[in-house]
């Protein structure tokens, strides 16, 4: 059976690297995204996202590895890709003296597609609608980005911080968006401080650390990677009775913490032990590993 | 059609930016009449000399300079970025950046020389060689355009930025008004503006050769043109430098 445009991964990088000059700033980073996949990227700055970014978006060469975006080269084949893939960027790109429609209606006319002024109030701009572009928000700037960005109906969406600047309603709203998109196929490529957006959307998750690709799964996989946490506030507490536990403990001002790979049955034997010894388990919380802990554990990571 | 779409909205940011506006209608066509009204070194007896000058001060006021300036300006604005991620043509976003600012200064071209033709009473012997003047003329103030913008980092900027090339084009006008002999006159041809500045002399004041006279200015303008073009496409950058 021959490979159709639909069976290949919508973007693909293999083994990609880039410098500037005698600094690399990513260091052999692949994934795929599929169709109608949303890949959340995150990272601390300097992590290498927007190189790879720009890179997938065919705005620089690798240095080394291969970048395919349905198939193409993006660096060789911009204008092939172009109507077929958008981009919300740092930079918003717009004319500041054309106002919020005409600046819609130019970027349809330009792709050859019919106008689509309903986009405007779709993005909460409406009331906006006739206003200069360089009038706008930050936030409004984003707003209008991503309606430029769905006019083109894209087979795939690299986003740069979409959401950074947005009022938390907005930022909802456009995580609606982004999921309508995926429902419609587009493959998205999200980058995001954000940790609680990206366990909200993605399908899978790549956190990138110093260039490289430091984790990379669904939420659920990354997370239970890590080591659970239970803390709790018992009362009265003397440490010397605790019951041996597969994780480890940490004291600081009366609250235990237990980080463990054995979640359950650490649980199950320190509620057992509070019961025969007659402690209050106050203030007890008990998961697994969250983005933020993870994020964070990888920051505190000193320098290779 | 991409370059009429982008040529619209090119012509919207103009009129919205008085600075831009004042620069590619205003100041042009008031230069280009100040010059005919001052009389300077005898020009208005001498039509085709008149017209060359004036020819040449729209164009640097209304293309070069504007163009440099709005390059600037839309590269600053990461707009230019923007179009370069959409599927228009590298072409058809120049045509569409730089046409209505041409098409401005044809304009202009027209009043302009029609005065000067009314007030010297003498019309352009060749109007067709006029023409020719004025496309290979305005496509090296385009190209010039380009390339000052490639090293200008912002409109302000442009006001310095824009003089050497300002300064190019107007000796090369000032050159080409005066007859030089053999590989001299390739040399002097071969500077900007001078293959214009010629061309307009002999469409103006026509020769005694007729249009033999007009092939190797025509075809040394022709090549400054297509120089500046190929230097400025490979010198212009879509995006600020990081």
């Amino acid at each position: 059976m021959n490979t159709t445009t639909e069976d290949r991964p919508a973007v693909e990088v293999r083994d990609l690297a880039c410098r500037y000059g005698s600094f690399t700033a990513v260091d052999g980073v692949s994934f795929t995204i599929a169709p109608g996949e949303l890949f959340a990227l995150l990272g601390t700055n300097g992590a290498g996202k927007t190189t790879t970014v720009e890179t997938a978006v065919g705005l620089r060469r690798p240095a080394a590895g291969t970048v395919r975006v349905r198939g193409l080269d993006p660096y060789r084949h911009r204008r092939e890709l172009a109507g077929r893939v958008a981009v919300i960027g740092q930079e918003t790109g717009f004319a500041d003296d054309l106002t919020v429609t005409e600046t819609l209606r130019l970027w349809t006319d330009l792709h050859r597609l019919p106008s689509r002024a309903d986009l405007i109030g779709r993005v909460d701009l409406a009331h906006r609608a006739t206003v200069r572009v360089g009038a706008l928000s930050g936030g409004e700037r984003r707003r209008l980005d991503l309606a430029l960005a769905l006019a083109t109906d894209p087979a795939v969406l690299f986003a740069d911080e979409p959401t950074t600047g947005l009022d938390p309603a907005s930022r909802r709203r456009t995580w609606a968006l982004l999921r309508e998109l995926t429902e419609r196929g587009t493959a998205v490529l999200l980058t995001t401080h954000y940790l609680d957006e990206a366990a909200e959307l993605a399908d899978h998750v790549a956190i990138m650390d110093r260039g490289r690709i430091a984790r990379f799964g669904t939420v659920a996989e990354i997370t239970a990677s890590h080591e659970a946490r239970i803390a709790v506030s018992p009362q009265p507490f003397d440490p010397l009775t605790l019951p041996v536990l597969a994780g480890r403990t940490a004291v600081a001002d009366g609250r235990l913490t237990i980080r463990t790979t054995e979640l359950q049955a650490d649980l199950h034997r320190l509620l057992d032990w509070a019961a025969r010894a007659g402690v209050d388990l106050g203030d007890l919380t008990a998961g697994p590993a969250t983005l933020d802990e993870i994020f964070a554990e990888l920051e505190a990571r000193p320098a290779a | 059609m991409t370059a009429l779409t982008l040529a619209v909205a090119e012509t919207r940011l103009i009129l919205r930016n008085r600075t831009v506006l004042v620069t590619a209608a205003i100041l042009p066509i008031a230069m280009a009449f100040l010059v005919g009204r001052s009389n300077l070194g005898g020009m208005s007896e001498a039509g085709g000399a008149l017209a060359a000058v004036q020819l040449s001060m729209l164009l640097v006021f209304g293309v070069l300079m504007t163009s440099t300036m709005t390059l600037a300006a839309r590269r600053q604005q990461r707009y230019l970025k923007r179009l370069r991620s959409s599927p228009v043509s590298t072409a058809s976003i120049v045509a569409g950046l730089t046409g209505p600012l041409v098409l401005v200064v044809a304009v202009q071209a027209l009043i302009v020389l029609a005065s000067t033709a009314w007030e010297s009473g003498a019309a352009p012997v060749h109007p067709e060689l006029l023409v020719l003047a004025f496309a290979t003329g305005a496509a090296t103030s385009v190209a010039l355009g380009f390339l000052t913008a490639s090293f200008t980092k912002s409109p302000e900027a442009a006001q310095i930025t824009v003089l050497p090339g300002t300064l190019v084009f107007m000796a090369g006008t000032a050159l080409g008004l005066f007859p030089f002999e053999g590989v001299r006159s390739v040399l002097v041809a071969a500077v900007p503006g001078a293959g214009m500045a010629e061309l307009t002399r002999l469409a103006w004041d026509g020769s005694p050769e007729g249009h033999a006279a007009a092939v190797e200015p025509l075809l040394l303008s022709t090549a400054v043109a297509v120089v500046a073009i190929v230097i400025a496409a490979r010198l212009f950058r879509w995006q600020p430098r990081p």
